[in-house]
């Protein structure tokens, strides 16, 4: 939104703690269904809808879940700067909308009483009503409304209860006079706010703009530092000297910071809630609790964890095999149709191996991606991602980092972006910088259609212990890989470059619920939709040019002059025409030939010149050009496979080794000039563990650049991640090798 | 306690927390002079 589109409009932020339904209630006021995560922190974007109602045009923006205004992470900074107008192009808010937790009033009052004394017009939903009423909550909504003094609607947002009603109460608060409560905090706390804001006035020099009242507040409570980083840098040392002596007056007086605001604050939540809450005394264990009771065990939680994880890995291969066969046949039938109805020439090469060849090598692998983003999305809204970051906190304390870290490295399995965007919940730089270095090891999606392929191709589809294929155990292997890589990894930045203590560490674990059908079916379309852009984008272009690489010179004079061609061409002219030896020499000829169009390709002599460095892997000349190639993003090389193997009428359709045509035409590659296959089990071995590792994909590293304010870390990130990919490989081939004796 | 250990799963108003250590805690507890 810009700033003058935003005068158009009526902007309201939705604010709330985590896990109140608030991403739910926004999809519901916008019309737009968003992503719910059941755990803290996952809406750490800026997330904006548009609705209107009587008339009036609403800018919703969906506020990242927080407990408190005090900023203490960046997602509490953006939440602050924003409802303060600090944002330029969020100018100013008109109106804030606070969803409260109705099973949960306590807790969920306390934002409300931060929020109320900014001094917006405000408007409270009190949602989850259902929850809040199997517990035996009951609620005076006239006296609580009375008591706050703005306006109080009940909701349901995941069955739309009240959601008319809230609409109204937005439109008829907007452009009404805030709220103007008295502070809870003691009045010689206020005194002492009301002293610093006029040192800030007269002599605070290197203020660049006005501080307001409650910033002013924030900034003596805010004893870790924090907000006196983010508004001041290095520059703050005349400010913290000045909050300092603020503190000490009020330790005199009797007022620890920052308790002083627990107390005031929770003692305003008693008096609101006094004869207008009603709460059971007796508490009943609910189905979470004894879901838990077996969930969060020690053994049988983490039992239970190791299996889910596995039936993912065996879901993804098993449940994509109907679809994938059916858009290969649809990509087959494309191109030759095609073939068959455009004359031989450049362009019907560039439109059959460039084209349909490279983007319908990715597509094909759309099944596998939509399946495991449906799995991830399953667990996050179910409430089980929090449960396994409890699970995995014991381990991750160990290598220096939290559970908190687990919940980014886990969404690096779907995409390593929204897992390093996570990060912003860790409060402390260094445990936030290690897990974002680490997170790029997470196997992500676009890392899939590599290892479907080599997988399929070379790996022996066997049942192991009964019951597991062999297929989903390797994939599974190569996860292992990239969580073990990324654990040692952490443990190692955490005793060097990110030295520091083990992050304190704390999540609520929310009840578990039913997840949203259209909630998943949203999230899966939309992660689709973005792979197929970028296949109809990024992986085309990549295509094209891979093509026209691999395609051109093309010079027809200089190729058939080859001594091995000339030769051949002379045993041809020697046998008889249309026997059976002619037709295999034919068949050899223009094997060979279109290999030597290759070779003398530009991207052949790319290939070729830094074979050297990739032959220790037993790679050839064409998988250094592919692992070239798909530096921008690694599922390319799948498509750059796609055209350099393009080897035509050498596959054999009936080979039972390769499933997919990919891997029946990788299987048949040989070393040039010989009949050694090019692929072999250590070489495919070789390519996985190297893709494991890698960091080819440059819109990570553009996202790492961007959240650490450096180019030294995503450079550091490459230059690593590189570095353990060609080790990882380099092994894997020489041992591999070895042991097939 | 819900399930005690390091980190540990404490229940209060409805909902379970899990922790080492965290300054929320002065949020999520609630202190004991106001309560009475």
């Amino acid at each position: 939104m810009t700033p003058s589109t935003a005068r158009d409009l009526t902007t309201v932020a939705l604010i709330g703690n985590p896990n109140t339904g608030k991403s739910t209630l926004f999809g519901a006021l916008v019309g737009v269904r968003q992503r719910v995560g059941n755990y803290p922190g996952v809406t750490v974007e800026r997330r904006s809808g548009q609705m209107e109602y009587a008339g009036r045009k609403i800018e919703m923006i969906d506020l990242p879940g927080l407990y408190s205004l005090a900023p203490r992470s960046r997602d509490e900074m953006v939440a602050v700067d924003v409802l303060l107008g600090r944002f330029d192009e969020e100018s100013s808010v008109d109106l804030v909308v606070c969803v409260l937790d109705a099973s949960n009033l306590t807790r969920n009052l306390y934002l409300v009483s931060q929020v109320l004394e900014l001094g917006l017009p405000t408007v409270v939903a009190v949602n989850m009503l259902d929850v809040a009423e199997s517990r035996g909550v009951k609620i005076d909504w006239k006296a609580l409304e009375e008591r706050l003094g703005v306006p109080v609607v009940p909701t349901q947002a995941v069955r739309h209860v009240g959601i008319a009603d809230l609409k109204a109460a937005i439109h008829r608060t907007v452009g009404s006079p805030g709220p103007s409560p008295a502070s809870p905090l003691p009045a010689e706390f206020q005194k002492e706010v009301g002293g610093l804001e006029t040192w800030f006035r007269d002599e605070g020099r290197g203020v660049s703009r006005e501080i307001s009242r409650f910033l002013v507040e924030r900034l003596i409570l805010d004893n870790n530092g924090y907000l006196v980083r983010g508004m001041f840098g290095d520059n703050g040392e005349a400010v913290r000297t000045r909050l300092e002596e603020s503190r000490q007056r009020l330790e005199k007086a009797g007022l620890r910071i920052p308790g002083v605001e627990t107390d005031a604050r929770y003692g305003w939540v008693h008096d609101v809630m006094a004869g207008v809450v009603c709460e059971p005394n007796d508490y009943q264990p609910t189905r979470t609790d004894r879901l838990d009771r077996v969930l969060t065990n020690r053994f049988f939680g983490t039992v239970i964890f190791g299996v889910v994880m596995i039936a993912l890995f065996q879901a993804v291969f098993a449940g994509a095999q109907p679809f994938t066969g059916m858009i290969l046949a649809g990509f087959d039938a494309i191109g030759g149709w095609v073939e068959g109805h455009m004359a031989e020439g450049a362009l019907r090469s560039l439109l059959v191996d460039g084209v349909i060849g490279g983007v319908g090598g990715v597509i094909v692998f759309l099944p596998q991606i939509l399946i495991l983003f449906l799995f991830i999305g399953i667990l996050e809204d179910c409430g089980y991602m929090a449960r396994a970051a409890y699970l995995m906190d014991k381990f991750m304390s160990r290598v220096g980092l939290s559970g908190k870290s687990f919940i980014p490295m886990i969404s690096s399995f779907a995409c390593a972006i929204p897992g390093i965007m996570a990060t912003r919940v860790i409060e402390d730089e260094r445990d936030r910088f290690t897990t974002i270095l680490v997170a790029p090891l997470m196997t992500c999606s676009a890392r899939l259609p590599v290892y479907a392929l080599l997988i399929k191709a070379f790996v022996p589809e066997r049942t192991v212990l009964g019951f597991f294929g062999l297929h989903g155990l390797t994939l599974f292997a190569l996860y292992v890989l990239g969580i073990l890589t990324a654990v040692i990894a952490a443990l190692l930045l955490k005793k060097t470059l990110l030295r520091g203590e083990t992050p304190p560490f704390m999540i609520e674990l929310p009840s578990y619920k039913r997840p949203s059908l259209h909630t998943l079916l949203h999230r899966v379309w939309e992660r689709g939709w973005l792979f197929l852009r970028c296949a109809g984008t990024m992986i085309l272009a990549v295509s094209i040019v891979v093509w026209a690489s691999l395609y051109y010179p093309h010079n027809a004079v200089s190729v058939d002059s080859q001594p091995h061609l000339v030769q051949l061409r002379a045993d041809m002219d020697e046998v008889e025409l249309g026997s059976e030896e002619y037709l295999a020499l034919e068949a050899r000829y223009d094997h060979e030939r279109l290999g030597e169009f290759q070779r003398q390709s530009y991207l052949g002599r790319a290939g070729h010149a830094i074979e050297p460095v990739f032959r220790p892997l037993g790679w050839d000349w064409r998988i250094s050009c592919a692992v070239l190639a798909s530096f921008p993003a690694r599922e390319v090389v799948v498509a750059t496979l796609g055209v350099i193997f393009n080897l035509g009428d050498e596959v054999d359709p009936e080979s039972e080794e390769g499933a997919t045509v990919f891997g029946k035409e990788l299987h048949a590659a040989t070393w040039n000039g010989s009949g050694r296959k090019l692929f072999t089990l250590p070489v495919a071995l070789s390519i996985l563990v190297f893709f494991a590792l890698c960091a080819q994909c440059a819109a990570t590293l553009a996202v790492i650049r961007r959240e650490t304010n450096s180019w030294r870390w995503p450079l550091f990130t490459f230059g690593y991640m590189t570095f353990l990919a060609y080790v990882g490989a380099l092994l894997t081939y020489q041992v591999g090798t070895w042991i097939a004796g | 306690m819900f399930r005690p250990g390091n980190p540990c799963i404490i229940r209060m108003a409805g909902s379970k927390v899990c922790l080492r250590s965290d300054e929320l805690l002065e949020v999520f507890v609630e202190p004991t002079e106001t309560v009475a």
